[in-house]
């Protein structure tokens, strides 16, 4: 057996869209390590010149397999792992809203970069988060309020949609430091408790431990369901 | 799939974001329609109140899917043009996430002010070239003119969609 891990994610050391893929990467038990290139000096070195970038060492005298793009990368890895139901309308229908939580994420982007202020986009990043929360609280509800957006077990849809909080309310708090105080209220007692039922899963064990806590953030005292 | 499915997608009387739904549902031999929902009249009716939006009847049963990336992967999957080894269709994933990134960008430049355009990422200009880079490259191998095996595939069609909706458009942007 080789020394070093089969899998290797290459991006900045911060949250960023990398996050997903984390989370993927430690539920699916496997051995992982991350590396941050120097930037912009690998750029040419990524196949597409950008990361995160996913190599999977190959076996057997193959070649190693490197992919690029973060929603690819998260798809990859759910498949390969199970996460992903083999059913392709259920597949779809996690897809989605990755997608989506991936739209809302770019329209906070461009609020944030917007420079003065474009009270446009702010309502269109509101628009989007709010509608994002709504269609996964309905979704939460459908499935019996047991912190999981679809069946019983961690699943992609829980994992990435998780991420995506994480990237906004923990990981761009220094970018923008209302942020808390802007997302919080909107998330439902249904999307509190998926967070903290995401966060505590077995699976993710010794990924929280070494991070940053959503749950802490945005957990009330008062959430009760 | 069944004889009485069918597909209705809804979406603007504009290349936009469906061409990529439009040629696969027409590879598929889907029979399908298109509706072009009154806008913004009809937006609280759509599931994330945005367009694409995509409608499947099987008999009394409906389905809908958004999500103009969702909708392409699901209906290239279902129409037997995603390869079954998910390396392979990671692979074809990685262009077609690469060419929405590069519309992205060049809607950035439209739209967006100089200054802030650094602060996005790589801009339309890097980003075409190199996806034009890479498809090239992957053509100089092809024996057969598709971009992956011997037969159309999602990657074929979801890069025939793309330069579709960005020649027309960013004619105006071209540098030569």
């Amino acid at each position: 057996m080789s020394d070093s891990p089969r899998y290797t994610l290459r991006y900045f050391d911060r949250i960023g869209v990398a996050e997903g893929s984390r989370i993927l990467l430690t539920a699916a038990g496997v051995e992982w390590k991350e590396e941050h290139p120097e930037w912009p000096q690998e750029k040419p070195n990524q196949p597409f010149g950008r990361m995160p970038v996913l190599v999977e060492k190959g076996r057997n005298g193959m070649n190693d397999f490197i992919i690029s793009e973060s929603g690819n990368i998260e798809r990859y890895l759910a498949r390969a792992f199970g996460f992903m139901p083999a059913n392709i309308q259920h597949a779809a229908l996690q897809e989605q809203l990755r997608d989506q939580a991936s739209d809302m994420f770019s329209a906070f982007i461009a609020q944030l970069v917007a420079n003065p202020r474009d009270k446009e986009k702010e309502a269109q990043f509101d628009n989007l988060l709010t509608k994002l929360v709504e269609v996964q609280t309905k979704q939460l509800i459908a499935n019996g309020n047991n912190g999981h957006l679809f069946g019983d077990q961690l699943s992609y849809a829980d994992i990435v949609s998780y991420a995506f909080y994480k990237i906004i309310v923990v990981g761009m708090v220094k970018r923008q430091a209302n942020i808390v105080e802007v997302v919080k209220p909107k998330l439902t007692p249904q999307i509190v408790k998926f967070i903290a039922v995401v966060e505590s899963d077995p699976l993710l064990s010794a990924y929280m431990t070494k991070s940053d806590s959503l749950a802490a953030v945005v957990n009330r005292p008062t959430a009760q369901l | 799939m069944t004889a009485d499915t069918s597909f209705v997608l809804r979406y603007f009387d504009l290349i936009g974001r469906a061409e990529g739904a439009r040629l696969l549902l027409t590879a598929g031999k889907a029979n399908w329609t298109e509706e072009h929902p009154e806008w913004p009249a009809e937006k609280d009716k759509q599931p994330f109140k945005r367009l694409p939006v995509l409608v499947e009847k099987s008999g009394e049963d409906e389905w809908i899917l958004c999500e103009s990336p969702a909708i392409e992967r699901y209906l290239a999957r279902k129409f037997g043009f995603f390869p079954a080894n998910i390396k392979q269709a990671a692979e074809q994933e990685q262009l077609a996430e690469q060419q929405y990134d590069v519309v992205k960008a060049f809607f950035d430049k439209l739209l967006v002010p100089q200054e802030q355009l650094e602060k996005i990422g790589d801009g339309f200009d890097v980003l075409l070239d190199r996806i034009v880079e890479k498809h090239l490259h992957i053509l100089e191998d092809s024996s057969h003119g598709y971009l992956f095996g011997d037969s159309m595939s999602y990657a074929d069609i979801s890069c025939y969609a793309f330069y579709k909706l960005l020649l027309p458009a960013s004619l105006p942007l071209s540098r030569s």
